[in-house]
């Protein structure tokens, strides 16, 4: 599923190739989202705010195999992050947005009672323990199965010290999950990122 | 069964002003390049606003072409719907979408853009408009007002830019495409006069390239009240026709002509 076509012209000012790619990676980005905050309506503003980084730092953007969306991904983690200062930037354009009004409370409702599958609400607050760069390298490579080499170009490390800090990082995952075998502990990081 | 969905008012919201974010941007970033000439640049099309120049009849060398490759289908709908437009034939590249507004109401397109009618446009005015084809895409929607009636006419089309010409010299001429720039840019002259102006001669007169509004707007404000005069040519590149002026009118040579 290459991007490249539609990246090309999205460059050239096309901006319904940006909506193909939008249209693309939305569901993965806010699943991402998801994982890394608590509630529907921060991710949603998070899925937002990777989509208007995705174009700000246009110049910046490197695809792997042809696809947008390992970067996507990267952003999307460094905004959950930094969510306060990043969202800042483009309050306006939040705010513009509408939402579902009664749906919307019904979901974060339902989400409070039922955060994602109960065991992701563990490996969230996991997750958020990690350094922004253990973090990308567990979310490309451990949540959404890319190769440790392409994890590497993204984040622009060589192929070994992205592996020796994915496997500290896997370990720190391990100690903050805390109590559960390892192999449930490795189940539930790799069902965490399944379609 | 514990999926959480996407709001899909956010959603849809969110593309379409993703989608005219990237447009309108795209759209700043030529007006930096055109800014404030007394000529007119040819050919940029509907994305840069829309310069359309008498005498400009015939499409200029590197233009888009369309190829019409399915006979139009045309239905008449009311409130917000998906017109299933069949399998794309071969080649197709874009959608050529004629929308006429059947009553008053805003009628957007999928990609966000938005056609608003009054009452008196009702059945009156006709937006065209080109959006490219998504692989395996074969319907499209238009989002209205409930009661709001309009009618949509689509064809699958092949859009290709045209080669540029090469003059005695061996310069291309034409206009701006997806290609790039050619040697010798299409441009109306101060005069009215149609002709080309050399894209070195337009890119030393316009100042750096910007990375930035800022950097643009500071450059702007450093050389108000300061314009480059730059010859146009017939598309020999020898025979001069008129000028083509960059920066601020009222700092034109008094020798231009109006």
């Amino acid at each position: 599923m290459a991007d490249a076509t539609q990246w090309t012209r999205s460059l050239e000012g096309d901006g319904g190739a940006f909506g193909v790619l939008f249209d693309r990676h939305r569901d993965r980005v806010f699943r991402h989202a998801c994982r890394l905050v608590g509630s529907r309506h921060d991710a949603e503003d998070i899925t937002a705010v990777a989509f208007l980084e995705l174009w700000r730092r246009r110049r910046d953007v490197r695809l792997v195999d042809g696809s947008v969306l390992p970067w996507l991904l990267v952003t999307t983690s460094n905004v959950a992050r930094n969510a306060q200062r990043a969202s800042r930037r483009y309050r306006q354009f939040l705010g513009r947005l509408p939402r579902q009004p009664v749906a919307s409370d019904a979901a974060d409702a339902a989400l409070d009672l039922h955060p994602f599958d109960g065991i992701d609400q563990h490996l969230g607050a996991a997750l958020r323990s990690l350094s922004a760069q253990d973090l990308q390298l567990v979310t490309l490579v451990a949540l959404e199965d890319y190769s440790v080499a392409d994890a590497a170009a993204v984040l622009r490390l060589t192929p070994s010290a992205a592996k020796a800090r994915l496997h500290r990082a896997r370990h720190r995952l391990r100690a903050v999950l805390g109590g559960l075998p390892d192999d449930v502990t490795a189940q539930t990081i790799v069902a965490g990122g399944e379609p | 069964m514990s999926t959480i969905e996407i709001d899909p008012v956010f959603s849809v919201a969110l593309r379409a002003a993703l989608v005219e974010h990237v447009v309108q941007a795209a759209v700043r970033e030529r007006r930096h390049r055109v800014r404030v000439g007394l000529g007119a640049f040819l050919g940029l099309g509907l994305a840069a606003g829309g310069v359309a120049a008498a005498g400009n009849l015939l499409p200029l060398p590197g233009a888009d072409v369309a190829s019409v490759l399915a006979a139009p289908l045309t239905v008449t709908r009311t409130g917000p719907a998906t017109v299933e437009l069949g399998v794309a034939p071969e080649g197709a590249t874009h959608i050529a979408l004629d929308l006429t507004c059947l009553t008053a109401g805003s009628f957007t397109f999928d990609d966000g853009a938005r056609v608003d009618c009054s009452g008196s446009d009702a059945g009156e005015r006709v937006s065209s408009y080109t959006t490219p084809l998504a692989p395996g895409q074969h319907a499209t929607s238009i989002r209205a007002g409930e009661g709001d009636e309009w009618r949509l006419t689509a064809t699958y089309v092949h859009l290709q830019s045209t080669a540029w010409a090469v003059n005695a010299k061996g310069d291309t001429y034409g206009v701006e495409n997806g290609h790039g720039t050619p040697d010798l840019v299409a441009v109306e002259a101060t005069n009215g006069s149609t002709g080309y102006a050399y894209a070195t001669d337009l890119a030393g007169a316009e100042g750096p390239t910007f990375t930035s509004p800022a950097d643009a707007l500071a450059w702007q404000a450093a050389h108000q009240g300061t314009s480059a005069s730059i010859p146009v040519y017939e598309a020999d590149g020898v025979t001069v026709v008129g000028e083509f002026v960059i920066g601020d009118r009222a700092a034109a040579s008094p020798s231009a002509h109006s």
